[in-house]
């Protein structure tokens, strides 16, 4: 097959696309997903129409339908991000496929219908290779419409409320990828049967039954790591796997041979992660904590792997004199409470009797402060804030307490008064906070798709690592094209 | 296969099974023959004869046969062996989502043609087939007798060696028919090698070099177009007016005298036909036509099945 056939049969397949009323439909869907984004404003004070013709705050907007603004910093991202998930995760990822199922799911079985497959299979090309152009012509119909939907959102964004994460546009092509891997059976469906309403039936009911079984096999995995756990603490081992284990190990081998179509969500997540996030600049011994970067001006000496259960790390922002302004220190120690069994204490309750022994010390100008601001999305860390009588101007004082499992982490930071306002003390505790990243965290204490969020990644163990559940979905849509390939060589036109 | 062959098939045999049963049905039972360079050659047969699945066959869109086929001297299953060969099938579907140009530019280049060689082809062919108005439209959007040219265009867009045409003037008017044919003509003078499989006998009889009539998935005979056609021994008369005495002007001369106003026939041989026109023109009769009668492909092609139907030796 010369690059002129290679050609020609892309060419057809654009233009089979671009002549699909279905596509035309879809196209006419994205843009009016699209457009308000180009419309509507999410700014940090507020919702602002038509480039600021008309602003809302968000105080007066969730009043007005009887609500209350959540407390969540950068209230704007948050909006953003959460309708940029709604659309193309919950919507294009759902709703849209079924449709590009239904949309495309013909193209194979047309071509192999009388007259058709005389006129195409009687050219000089193999007739894997023409089969092969009309899954591609599936793949290019998603591609187009994902991408035109992200790019559209992203730019729109953008433009109207000053939002870009490039990670976000990984979600076409994790659109396309879970298309390409379910395209893959309506394919080989259709080669079957060489019937476009069988393929669609099919492959819908097999979109519903891989994403179902993942489900149920996250939940078994999560209650089998759960027992292990259990098992840890020396608790009694939960009885479900012996009794039921050929059901599970039925279960482990679906999984395991179908396409993991719903790992896309998290490949997203992590796709995101590694275009947003860099290299921890340091982690914690027991692989807890890692943080990523300093805030703006603060700097630490140190290796990247430190024991912060022995000493704290620490940051220290001078000014040009190089006189210290501020220093935040970060260390770790046991949270469980040998007094009362060993059982844990939460980060409030340390934080509350750590504003008493505050409270006592001479030089403690107020009354210290309890609560949990700054913090972020992923992060609670509960704070007490007091100022300290110095020799000349006071010293701001923060000491933020967080738990990790059975670990505290303990955020000791002091600012001097040529440090800056309250505003900036407080966006320098922020931008830590968003540095820092919980890696690890028990499957007892986190419900199953919350826990298979976290552990799935890159560089998880094998049974929740993305290249594996990318790989082994990929090996079943080329076994399954295999497949088609064997029958269509065998079929008489 | 001959030197000069471009097509040879040899106790070619296809049997369509079906699935959980025995036997199945003989499409082709034992098929030998052989098509020489820039010859067109007619292929007939009633429905099911297996004319269809032959040319399938070598064309590698049926599979799981048994003897030989060479198309060009390779085997159909070798996507090279149909690089040289243009096909139109009876009631075939083009791509609707495509021009008419379009749809030429595509089959070009699957061809295996490089698109400046196709395009520079494209206009022309077009043209020829007079497509050129309507070649911007979707295929979709063509008439029966549209589909039909610009489906033998995609035959022949790629300067075929071979080109089966199945049905080639199916749902064509006759100018267009005309059309077909001439071209049909012109591409046997430059050398292409013509297959020809249509069920309208006339138009075979007009424009085939060589014949083959199947049935039952067997040749019952091959030939050229006068081999089919014999001689019947009638001869047919034209005379200038009806004359109600030709039993008796003619007594003794031919036999099974049949009288239709100013024309008449005789079963007569070619040693008593000169008698028989000196007795009329003795007789004052005014002689303005003499034919032999020979079978018209119809006839013979008829008497060819009806003798496979009932068993008679062919």
């Amino acid at each position: 097959m010369n690059r002129h056939v290679i050609g020609a049969l892309f060419e057809d397949a654009f233009r089979q696309v671009l002549d699909d009323k279905v596509f035309r439909l879809l196209v006419g869907l994205a843009a009016i997903l699209i457009l308000p984004t180009f419309l509507v404003g999410f700014r940090p004070d507020g919702i602002s129409l038509l480039y600021g013709l008309k602003t809302w705050s968000y105080d007066d907007l969730m009043r007005a339908f009887g609500g209350a603004v959540p407390k969540v910093d950068d209230l704007n991202v948050a909006v953003v991000r959460g309708i940029q998930e709604g659309i193309v995760q919950g919507l294009a990822g759902t709703v849209g496929l079924l449709f590009c199922i239904a949309a495309t799911a013909f193209f194979v079985p047309r071509m192999l219908e009388k007259g058709a497959a005389d006129t195409l299979f009687s050219k000089p090309v193999g007739r894997f290779a023409l089969l092969f152009a009309r899954y591609c012509a599936g793949v290019i119909f998603v591609a187009i419409l994902s991408f035109l939907l992200v790019l559209g959102m992203h730019v729109g964004f953008l433009v109207t409320s000053g939002f870009s994460d490039p990670a976000f546009l990984w979600s076409a092509l994790t659109l396309t990828y879970v298309f390409a891997l379910v395209h893959s059976v309506s394919v080989a469906v259709a080669v079957g049967t060489r019937s476009s309403i069988a393929s669609i039936l099919t492959t819908l009911m097999f979109f519903v039954f891989t994403g179902c079984i993942q489900q149920i096999w996250i939940q078994t995995e999560h209650s089998q790591v759960v027992a292990r756990e259990a098992e840890k603490r020396g608790e009694e081992e939960p009885p479900g796997e012996k009794r039921f284990g050929f059901l599970v190990d039925t279960l482990n081998a679906l999984h395991w041979t179908l396409p993991k179509t719903s790992d896309a969500d998290y490949v997203i997540a992590g796709l995101r992660r590694s275009v947003t996030e860099s290299e921890p600049r340091l982690r914690d011994a027991n692989e807890y904590v890692s943080v990523l970067g300093s805030p703006g001006g603060f700097v630490r000496d140190g290796g990247v792997v430190v024991d912060l259960s022995s000493a704290p790390a620490v940051w220290i922002a001078r000014d040009s004199a190089g006189a210290e302004t501020a220093r935040i220190a970060l260390s770790r120690r046991e949270r469980r409470d040998p007094e009362r069994e060993g059982k844990l204490r939460s980060p409030t309750s340390f934080a509350f009797e750590y504003a008493k022994i505050v409270e006592k010390e001479p030089g403690t100008a107020d009354k210290p402060v309890r609560n949990g601001r700054p913090g972020t999305e992923a992060i609670d860390v509960s704070w007490v804030r007091w100022r300290v009588r110095g020799a000349d101007p006071d010293v701001e004082r923060a000491h933020g307490f967080l738990a990790v499992e059975e670990a505290l982490y303990e955020l000791d930071a002091s600012f001097q008064h040529t440090y800056g306002t309250a505003e900036e003390r407080d966006k320098a505790l922020k931008d830590f906070l968003v540095e820092l990243r919980v890696d690890k965290k028990s499957a007892t204490n986190q419900p199953p798709q919350l826990w298979y969020a976290r552990t799935f990644g890159w560089s998880a163990p094998w049974r929740y690592n993305a290249f594996v559940s990318i790989g082994t979905s990929i090996l079943f849509a080329l076994v399954l094209l295999l497949l088609a390939r064997w029958r269509l060589a065998r079929i008489d036109f | 296969m001959s030197d000069a062959a471009v097509l040879s098939v040899r106790d070619l045999r296809k049997v369509y099974k079906k699935p959980f049963e025995k036997g199945g049905i003989a499409a082709l039972d034992g098929v030998s023959l052989e098509v020489g360079r820039g010859t067109i050659f007619g292929l007939l047969g009633p429905n099911g004869a297996g004319k269809t699945t032959l040319v399938k066959v070598l064309l590698g869109l049926v599979r799981g046969h048994t003897g030989e086929a060479r198309l060009f001297g390779l085997e159909p299953l070798d996507p090279r062996s149909r690089e040289r060969v243009g096909y139109l099938p009876e009631a075939h579907r083009l791509p609707g989502h495509l021009t008419g140009r379009q749809l030429l530019r595509l089959f070009g280049r699957l061809s295996g043609r490089a698109p400046a060689d196709v395009d520079s082809r494209v206009g022309a062919l077009l043209e020829r087939v007079g497509m050129e108005k309507a070649a911007d439209r979707k295929v979709r959007e063509y008439s029966k007798g549209m589909q039909q040219r610009i489906g033998l265009a995609q035959a022949l867009v790629h300067s075929p060696d071979l080109v089966f045409l199945d049905e080639p003037t199916d749902g064509v008017d006759p100018v267009g028919r005309a059309q077909i044919r001439e071209l049909v003509l012109e591409l046997k003078r430059s050398g292409v090698t013509l297959f020809l499989n249509s069920h309208l006998l006339l138009e075979v009889e007009l424009m085939c070099d060589r014949v083959v009539i199947m049935d039952k998935g067997r040749i019952l005979r091959e030939g050229t177009i006068a081999d089919l056609t014999p001689a019947t021994g009638v001869v047919r008369f034209e005379i200038g007016a009806p004359r109600a005495d030709l039993d008796r002007v003619l007594a003794g001369v031919g036999a099974n005298l049949r009288v239709d106003g100013a024309t008449f026939q005789l079963a007569i041989g070619p040693a008593e036909l000169d008698s028989a026109i000196d007795r009329l023109r003795a007789a004052g009769v005014s002689i303005r036509a003499v034919e032999p009668r020979r079978l018209n492909l119809e006839e013979a092609f008829l008497d060819l099945v009806r003798a496979s139907n009932s068993g008679s030796p062919r």
